[in-house]
């Protein structure tokens, strides 16, 4: 460990001031064991099995289908379980606030009334869905399954840098990843006691289940994927295996009386549970896209007659605009009367004039990104943008203020990385899992770490370059 | 054969439920339980499952399964076809290749679980599609099944007493890595969505007749092929074997769902003896030998 080039003033994962931290040493020693053919070998191995079990996303280019595997590093992501502690209870916090706000948002809007956000914000945002006005939802629940992205500063401490409240992937890669850390560090998982992972398929089914509960005492949870065409079809077939659901896509399903039914070979059958993985505008042509043709015809009606459970509710790209993201820590003060237990990422609403100014004066020192874009598209990062980028940003922030915000760049934290033969530092996040169900909230001990494998770059995007790691949460 | 597979699965599950943190099994068990004999107290995963695949001197292994079952079909060749053969003696210089039994003692042992239940498909999929239905198919078809119920009471005896009584536990990764040996835990989450219960579990071992892995189906095959094989017969036939399999199917069918540990243990202890005994007729009948 002593070559391993730590970058100054950033946080490392692993390191701190040159000595390994307390939490990586068991795996540091046993790891030292290993010379570079045996790591180079373990790369290939991982490399092959994620290939050879299937475990990718395709890449459509000129009508041709790439299989492509989501690239792997071998050398896991620590967390201390007193540290993880903090992170599981500053989620659940921003998780329940989030909540309340749909149902509020949805409903009553007290926190328009209150002048706690500005109504402007709400209305101007692409995926408030007014069709969801007075829809009540069971148990009040919105945000069934989320993935909230974590970030470290250079002190180490934890931000918020994103909330996934509608169709969060990547959990596949998570358990998957776990998988290959046994295969390549055989008998170092058990020694040093890493939580368990795999529950998270048992969690998910056990809620929805219980939402089900509310329409049968029996009942029937299917699986909706957008098809073999989706980048992350591979997820959508593994969580249906590992729960026992159908998967189904939208031309399996019909909707009869406001009632949602499956095709079988038997004839239709009751669906109560929809886990779906269908953008909201294309759940249902009816009502949204209409030129969809992955949503069910009516879906929306039986829906909003109670008839069928749809998991995440929809409309929930309202609590996961990147302009809405900035006014969570005060949802967390208005609806919860708590300090928000994770910080979020200081954020400059281009509406606003005195923010877009500083922010075009500043350019190189921000992040700036689309409100309605994800995956690392529509981004802007100012230190490694060119002059023509940032001036055509600039143009099109002033078009359209709402579409953009902007961010001071946060030093991501660096963890250590197996390329090209040696211990390397890259960029990390975390994204953990949490599951809301009737018995509260529930998150898996782990999460997908997604790494930047470029040197230097901070962008972890699987679309972008990025890659994953798994991650160990250890006493 | 039917054997090697079965071990294969149950030591690949027990291998990844013990990377998972979950197993409460002692491998000093183990080693009894597959006469395992360690040098130098060297009690290393990877040493205990190169053993139980690859030690040619322990009598349970891997390697001697093969082997034995190679030295059956050398001396049949005249009634096995090539293909047969070929995969057999394929599957035993597998056995005896050092960079598997280096992998397994020393690198990942997931690699060699899969390359050898792999080679066990071959050897299942080279019967089903190329093998005559002939009586020696039949013999082959029903050694299998009888091998197949005596593995699976086995296992579920050992399950069942390792876990069965622990009424407050709410931890059923044990169950799950059980079902996973037998391939029946996608099965299971099929037909029991979300629920995972001890008794289920039992009743899908004993009794789901379209559970591959199950006593009913095994029984059900015994019976078909058994019926074959007499339907071949040319002189008087004779109905003792049916006799017995219908026996046992019965036990099965008409015993009311075992619930305490001891009940499910004399009920396994029952369709172990009649297992026995329907072996026994088969050597007496078909194979002239005394019992």
């Amino acid at each position: 460990m002593s070559g391993y080039p730590a970058i100054n003033d950033i946080y490392d994962e692993m390191m701190s001031d040159n000595v390994v931290r307390n939490h990586y040493r068991d795996f540091v020693t046993g790891f030292s064991k290993f010379d570079v053919s045996e790591m180079d070998q373990k790369n290939d191995l991982a490399k092959k099995l994620f290939m050879t079990q299937g475990i990718t996303f395709t890449v459509y280019n000129d009508g041709e289908g790439i299989e492509k595997i989501f690239p792997f590093d071998v050398v896991p992501r620590i967390i201390q379980s007193s540290e993880w502690e903090f992170i599981q209870k500053g989620i659940k916090q921003r998780l329940k606030a989030l909540n309340i706000f749909l149902k509020d948002v949805y409903h009553q809007q007290f926190i328009i009334k209150d002048e706690v956000l500005p109504s402007s914000l709400v209305y101007t945002c692409p995926n408030y869905l007014r069709e969801m006005i007075n829809v009540d939802v069971p148990f009040d629940i919105y945000t069934h399954i989320s993935g909230i992205d974590l970030i470290r500063d250079y002190d180490g401490s934890y931000y918020v840098l994103e909330d996934n409240l509608r169709t969060p992937s990547g959990v596949s890669y998570m358990l998957e990843n776990r998988k290959m850390s046994y295969r390549l560090f055989p008998n170092i998982l058990p020694n040093i006691k890493v939580k368990q992972v795999n529950i998270y398929p048992d969690l998910l089914i056990k809620n929805l289940l219980s939402f089900g509960r509310q329409i049968s005492a029996k009942p029937n949870v299917v699986l909706l994927t957008p098809g073999i065409f989706n980048s992350a079809y591979f997820e959508h077939t593994t969580l249906a295996r590992l729960m026992g659901i159908e998967l189904v896509e939208g031309r399996d399903l019909v909707v009869q009386n406001h009632q949602v039914y499956m095709k079988t070979t038997k004839g239709l059958k009751k669906v109560d549970v929809i886990y779906r993985r269908v953008d909201d505008e294309f759940i249902d042509p009816l009502v949204f896209r209409q030129d969809s043709v992955l949503g069910v015809p009516g879906l929306y009606h039986a829906y909003r007659k109670g008839n069928v459970i749809i998991v995440n509710a929809m409309g929930n790209g309202v609590a996961d605009d990147k302009a809405i993201y900035s006014y969570v820590p005060d949802m967390i003060r208005y609806y919860l009367g708590e300090e928000p237990i994770l910080k979020s990422v200081p954020t400059y609403r281009m509406e606003n004039l005195d923010e877009r100014q500083y922010t075009i004066e500043n350019m190189h020192k921000m992040v700036v990104k689309k409100t309605n874009e994800s995956g690392g598209y529509g981004m802007l990062i100012g230190d490694k943008a060119t002059d023509e980028e940032i001036a055509e940003f600039t143009k099109q922030i002033n078009l359209n203020p709402r579409s953009y915000i902007a961010q001071p760049i946060i030093k991501l934290s660096t963890a250590p990385c197996y390329i090209n033969g040696v211990l390397q530092p890259r960029r990390v996040d975390l994204r953990p899992f949490a599951l809301y169900g009737p018995d509260g909230i529930e998150i898996v001990p782990g999460g997908l770490t997604r790494v930047a494998l470029k040197e230097g770059s901070i962008v972890v995007n699987s679309s972008q370059g990025g890659g994953s790691k798994d991650t160990w949460v250890v006493d | 054969m039917e054997r090697t597979n079965f071990q294969l699965k149950v030591f690949h599950t027990r291998y990844i439920a013990y990377q998972d943190g979950a197993s409460v099994e002692s491998w000093e068990n183990f080693c009894e339980e597959n006469q395992i004999e360690i040098d130098n107290e060297d009690y290393s995963f990877g040493n205990l499952i190169s053993k139980a695949l690859f030690d040619i001197n322990n009598d349970l292994s891997i390697a001697s399964n093969i082997f034995r079952a190679r030295e059956n079909a050398r001396s049949a060749q005249d009634h096995i076809n090539k293909d047969v053969w070929q995969c057999l003696n394929d599957f035993h210089h597998q056995m005896k290749d050092h960079f598997l039994f280096n992998q397994s003692r020393y690198g990942d042992p997931i690699s060699v679980f899969d390359l050898l239940v792999k080679q066990s498909m071959v050897y299942y999929g080279v019967i089903d599609n190329y093998v005559a239905r002939d009586e020696g198919y039949c013999f082959l078809e029903l050694g299998k099944y009888i091998e197949r119920i005596l593995n699976s009471i086995n296992l579920i005896r050992k399950q069942w007493i390792l876990y069965g009584e622990d009424l407050l536990d709410n931890d059923y990764s044990n169950w799950r890595y059980f079902l996973s040996s037998v391939s029946g835990y996608d099965f299971y989450l099929r037909h029991n969505l979300g629920t995972m219960e001890k008794e289920r579990i039992f009743y899908q071992m004993i009794y789901e007749p379209l559970f591959p892995n199950s006593i009913t189906y095994s029984l059900n095959e015994l019976d078909k092929f058994s019926k074959q094989l007499n339907s071949g017969e040319q002189g008087e036939s004779d109905e003792t074997v049916g006799f017995f399999i219908g026996k046992c199917i019965a036990n099965v069918q008409f015993t009311r769902h075992p619930r305490t540990r001891e009940e499910k243990m004399l009920f396994l202890a029952r369709i172990e003896s009649d297992i026995y005994e329907i072996s026994n007729i088969f050597n007496h009948q078909f194979f002239g030998l005394v019992v």
